[in-house]
């Protein structure tokens, strides 16, 4: 059975660090998602992701200011 | 057995280090290599030691402290990262061979010029040949907190002012007082902070870093993996991944979390007070021992040593000899007959040893920390006492080693 395509707001990042200190700054604020492995639809990595559903986007966009830094968000099916 | 041998390793660590390693062991997978629980789990428990060994060195970039085997891996990491060919460093006297040796290598192999603040006979910096040595152009200014032989302490402050007016990074080589008391890192505006974290933070083995203030340019001595931006060729821009190559030893570092989160608890400020305490002790001690000979800068009154001035400060690290005795077969002799374990020797350390005119006959050094009691430092000058009356009552007889 194919698995079921979700649309997902992913963030990707140049630092397992900052992976972490979003996911961190996420749960504290309640903005949904989770780290996942970077998407290579993204980029071919090996690096860590923040995958959120699309509508915690603008929350998401919010709160990154002074507390961590990304390098983009991607609007991707997984 | 009597350990006091602190400024070499803890050899004590409180129940939540020995803890922390074994549920890590237990549990952690490897930091950025995956985004399983394990791997997950890893990467929190680095992030939280990066905090925590951040909050003791009072560093607000907790993701610049860049983790390494040791300090002697972190200041190569700086040095090299930093220092060009051809580049002017001023290093001092008081310098392990961490970072004397790294120069040296430099100095040899890209004609980097090095010039060394000098220390007199009582292990005292000339402050006035670092104003004179450090020019503009010098690129790096090394400096360590606390001699290793003596337990003096630099005025960091006047070593920061005079790299900044040249232009020049300072690099701090805090691997004699990194937990035993309180360091501000932003505050003193220091550029490069060198650690390690099994001495007075009483960690694992195997752990210790760099911390890099923003703007301080370091390239990365290692290249590797670093679990991100697998497809560039060269090093990530971003810290700390900038300066971590290769699989983080994630075991020790939950270890090294727990103690500085200890460290913190039981207050770096209490910590320091418990080990001037014991040093005021041990000298005042020493003082009365006539045979004994105690190396570096002490007040005659004891009593003003108490941590409110750096130019009394004291890491608790203390060196003497004994008339009579060689400084070997004195600490044999300790570990023989009164199960006290202390170094002789060099100590990595040949420029002080020069200094103090100590380069022939080494030195025996006593050094405590935070599970050393007052007891233990009576016990350390009851067997100095009676070791001076052995060699004295061994008159004509040959003296011991010496």
């Amino acid at each position: 059975m194919a698995r079921r395509l979700r649309r997902r707001a992913v963030a990707a990042f140049d630092s397992t660090h900052e992976a972490l200190e979003c996911e961190r700054c996420c749960r504290e604020a309640g903005v949904l998602g989770r780290i996942i492995p970077t998407p290579t639809a993204i980029r071919a990595d090996c690096g860590l992701a923040w995958s959120m559903p699309p509508e915690e986007r603008e929350a998401f966009e919010e709160l990154a200011p002074g507390r961590f830094s990304f390098a983009g968000v991607y609007d991707l099916e997984l | 057995m009597t350990y006091l041998n602190c400024a070499a390793t803890s050899y004590w660590h409180p129940d939540c280090v020995v803890d922390a390693v074994t549920s890590a062991l237990r549990s952690l997978g490897s930091t950025g290599r995956g985004a399983a629980r394990g791997e997950l789990d890893a990467a929190r428990t680095v992030m939280l030691a990066r905090e925590r060994v951040a909050r003791v060195l009072g560093f607000s970039h907790p993701e610049r402290v860049v983790f390494a085997q040791n300090a002697t891996m972190a200041l190569n990491m700086a040095i090299a990262g930093v220092v060009r060919a051809g580049d002017h460093v001023v290093a001092t006297d008081w310098d392990h061979n961490s970072i004397l040796r790294p120069l040296h290598y430099l100095a040899e192999r890209s004609s980097v010029r090095v010039d060394f603040v000098p220390a007199d006979a009582c292990g005292r910096l000339d402050y006035d040949a670092l104003d004179r040595l450090v020019t503009p152009g010098t690129r790096l200014v090394a400096c360590t907190h606390a001699s290793n032989l003596t337990g003096n302490v630099a005025d960091v402050r006047r070593f920061v002012e005079a790299a900044h007016d040249a232009g020049a990074l300072v690099l701090l080589d805090a691997s004699q007082t990194a937990g035993a008391r309180p360091i501000s890192m932003d505050e003193l505006g220091i550029d490069l902070l060198a650690f390690t974290g099994h001495k007075a933070l009483m960690g694992p083995q195997g752990t210790g870093g760099l911390l890099v203030a923003p703007g301080a340019d370091v390239e990365p001595l290692l290249s590797g993996g670093t679990g991100v931006l697998s497809f560039e060729e060269g090093m990530p821009e971003a810290f700390p991944e900038r300066l971590e190559a290769g699989t983080l030893n994630g075991h020790g570092i939950a270890g090294l979390s727990a103690a500085a989160d200890f460290v913190w608890s039981e207050g770096l400020h209490d910590i320091h007070t418990h080990d001037l305490a014991l040093v005021r002790r041990f000298v005042g001690g020493c003082r009365s021992i006539p045979a004994v000979r105690v190396y570096g800068s002490f007040p005659s009154d004891l009593a003003l040593l108490d941590g409110s001035d750096c130019g009394r400060d004291h890491a608790p690290v203390v060196s003497v000899n004994l008339e009579g005795w060689d400084s070997a077969s004195l600490a044999a002799a300790l570990d023989e007959d009164y199960d006290i374990a202390v170094r002789a020797g060099g100590h990595c350390a040949p420029r002080m040893h020069r200094a103090l005119g100590t380069q022939d006959t080494g030195a025996v050094r006593f050094s405590f920390g935070y599970h050393t009691t007052a007891d233990e430092v009576d016990l350390a000058l009851r067997a100095l006492g009676e070791l001076a009356s052995e060699d004295e009552s061994d008159e004509g007889d040959e003296a011991h080693g010496a």
